[in-house]
């Protein structure tokens, strides 16, 4: 019997956990669009949107009704099967790697311990890396089946930059590995409680930036690209391919495409806020509910700021030509990556000799 | 793996494979006949070149995100007009209310586009339109055909057509677009209206 009941709240909590993590991505979402059309605007002199609500706040939803009013326009000639599905990929796929994502500690409730996050799985990361990895498939895909030349080059401009980014992407985190020598994404946040200390003053959170902060450069970068942001927006250069993969989708498919770019910035801003700062962690103080609110608080605002200079680089930086993204990705990034392996693999061998 | 590095765009002769032009970036040539520590100290300050150029990038834009819009918060607000806006055309009066345009023809045949029509007509002395001989019985100016190039007001010897900062001819009919004399003819002073 209190085996049944166990089941059962497990149930109910990893259902409610889902739905309220569902909803707050989505939420983050749409309303990373809204900031990100308002950060652009500002640095361009603009308003940017302030219409529809205060400040614009109801904007997306009114993108949202206008993406679900528009025409669904098939292309004749397109590979009808695959160019559904694409999109359908796309959008599952950016949604799956946040289950593993913990954003926050874990409290007590009638005697249950909750995690703040929908599953602990030991291969956390593994897992996130392999599911965003799945993610070039779609928009490989989708230049593919829409029988359209721009598509095609976005297509495979995409396929070509993320397979090359994704090594990086990976030798970044290596060294954090190391450190913290598991893959478990709650694993990870453990040895960066605490602070650096000069004199017994605490001065630095012990924080995996500040031991990898060549790891964290190579991370970041690399995660640009692999989200297909600018400067390394090539798969969809407006200018040169005129949408690149996704020319050809219109109404709730490209808004698909585009909720999937906007998850997948978020899911990248995560992990490296729980691979190099901290997660959650962060000064805490108060009544027992205010102590399991604030890390979820901190891990937020962590996000926040990566999604924000994700923004405000957008707004400054120009793109990438295509030969020089590759030589960028294989001839500085990608042995950068293999230094700090070597290095902090040979720090650690020195520590523990 | 001879280049490894980050920029450098020079061509040099004899060294590009086959003479084929190499655009080179993010290439180093490390087996320049340069001695070791200048190839490192060049290829040093290029990353801090490039370091600095960024920082200076990200600040100015994030210096520009607190400065006011440029924009016009319109129509919220109502816009704001540059004394020369070529708006909308504006027939003038003269100081007794009495019509400027004379029939002249000039800016008809000054306007590119020919879309400004006129039909003259003879003032008489108990029928004065104009303080001249002849007024313009019908003057229309077709916006579907005007680009504001302000041809028309630069051909006008009376300046009676001018251009005003009015610009909201949106319209779902073309027929609309016509504008006829009585909607450009400035109105009557109120003192001059009836004399
Ligand atoms: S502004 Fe130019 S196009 Fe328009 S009526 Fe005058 S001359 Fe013609
Ligand atoms: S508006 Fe000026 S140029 Fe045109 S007919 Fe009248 S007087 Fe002549």
């Amino acid at each position: 019997m209190a085996q049944f009941a166990e089941a059962h709240f497990f149930l109910i909590e990893s259902v409610v956990k889902i739905i309220v993590v569902l909803f707050v991505l989505l939420t983050a979402v749409a309303y990373v669009v809204w900031l990100e059309r308002k950060v652009v605007a500002r640095i361009q002199s603009r308003w940017g949107p302030y219409w529809v609500g205060p400040h614009g706040l109801l904007q997306p939803l009114a993108d949202g009704l206008k993406f679900l009013f528009k025409e669904d326009i098939v292309v004749q000639d397109a590979d009808k099967v695959i160019y559904w599905m694409a999109p359908f990929l796309a959008f599952t796929l950016a949604f799956l790697s946040i289950a593993v994502i913990p954003f926050g500690g874990s409290f007590q409730l009638f005697g249950h311990t909750i995690q703040l996050q929908i599953t602990d799985l030991n291969v956390g990361l593994l897992y996130v890396f392999a599911v965003t990895s799945l993610g070039v498939y779609s928009i490989a895909l989708a230049g593919w089946s829409a029988n359209s030349k721009y598509p095609l080059f976005g297509g495979l401009r995409s396929s070509a930059q993320m397979i090359s980014y994704e090594l990086s992407l990976g030798l970044g985190v290596v060294g954090v590995l190391m450190i913290s020598g598991t893959l478990s994404l709650r694993g990870v946040v453990t040895p960066q409680v605490g602070f650096w200390h000069i004199a017994g003053i605490p001065f630095l959170p012990r924080w995996n930036v500040f031991r990898q902060p060549l790891g964290f450069l190579v991370y970041f970068i690399a995660a640009i690209a692999e989200t297909n942001r600018i400067p390394f927006d090539l798969p969809e250069g407006e200018t040169e391919l005129v949408g690149g993969f996704h020319t050809e989708y219109s109404s709730f498919k490209f808004a698909m495409f585009f909720i999937a770019e906007y998850a997948n910035m978020v899911t990248v801003s995560c992990l490296a806020t729980l691979l190099f700062f901290g997660g959650w962690l962060g000064p805490l103080f108060g009544p027992y509910w205010l102590r399991v609110i604030l890390p979820v608080i901190w891990f937020c605002l962590k996000v926040f700021c990566f999604l924000f200079f994700y923004i405000w680089m957008r707004g400054t930086l120009p793109r990438f030509r295509y030969d020089q993204l590759m030589a960028f990705g294989w001839k500085v990034l990608l042995p950068l990556g293999f230094l700090n392996v070597l290095g902090t693999s040979f720090v650690i061998a020195w520590l523990h000799s | 793996m001879k280049n490894i590095g980050i920029r450098d765009d020079t061509v040099r002769p004899g060294r590009s494979s086959g003479g084929r032009r190499r655009n080179a970036v993010f290439y180093f040539d490390l087996s320049e006949a340069l001695p070791y520590t200048e190839r490192m100290a060049k290829m040093l300050r290029e990353v801090t070149g490039t370091v600095g150029a960024l920082a200076k990038g990200f600040a100015v834009t994030f210096k520009t995100m607190f400065r006011p819009a440029v924009t016009e918060n319109y129509p919220a607000e109502p816009v704001h007009f540059e004394g020369r806006y070529r708006g909308l055309h504006v027939l003038r009066r003269d100081e007794n209310g009495l019509e400027k345009c004379v029939a002249c023809f000039l800016c008809a045949a000054a306007c590119p586009a020919n879309c400004i029509y006129i039909e003259a007509a003879e003032n008489t002395s108990d029928h004065r339109i104009s303080a001249a001989e002849r007024y313009a019985k019908v003057y229309n100016i077709d916006y579907n055909r005007c680009i504001f190039c302000g041809y028309c007001v630069e051909a006008c010897p009376c300046d009676a057509i001018t251009h005003g900062h009015g610009f909201e001819i949106a319209s779902y009919d073309m027929n609309g677009l016509v504008y006829r004399k009585e909607q450009l003819l400035e109105k009557p002073p109120a003192a001059a209206a009836k004399p």
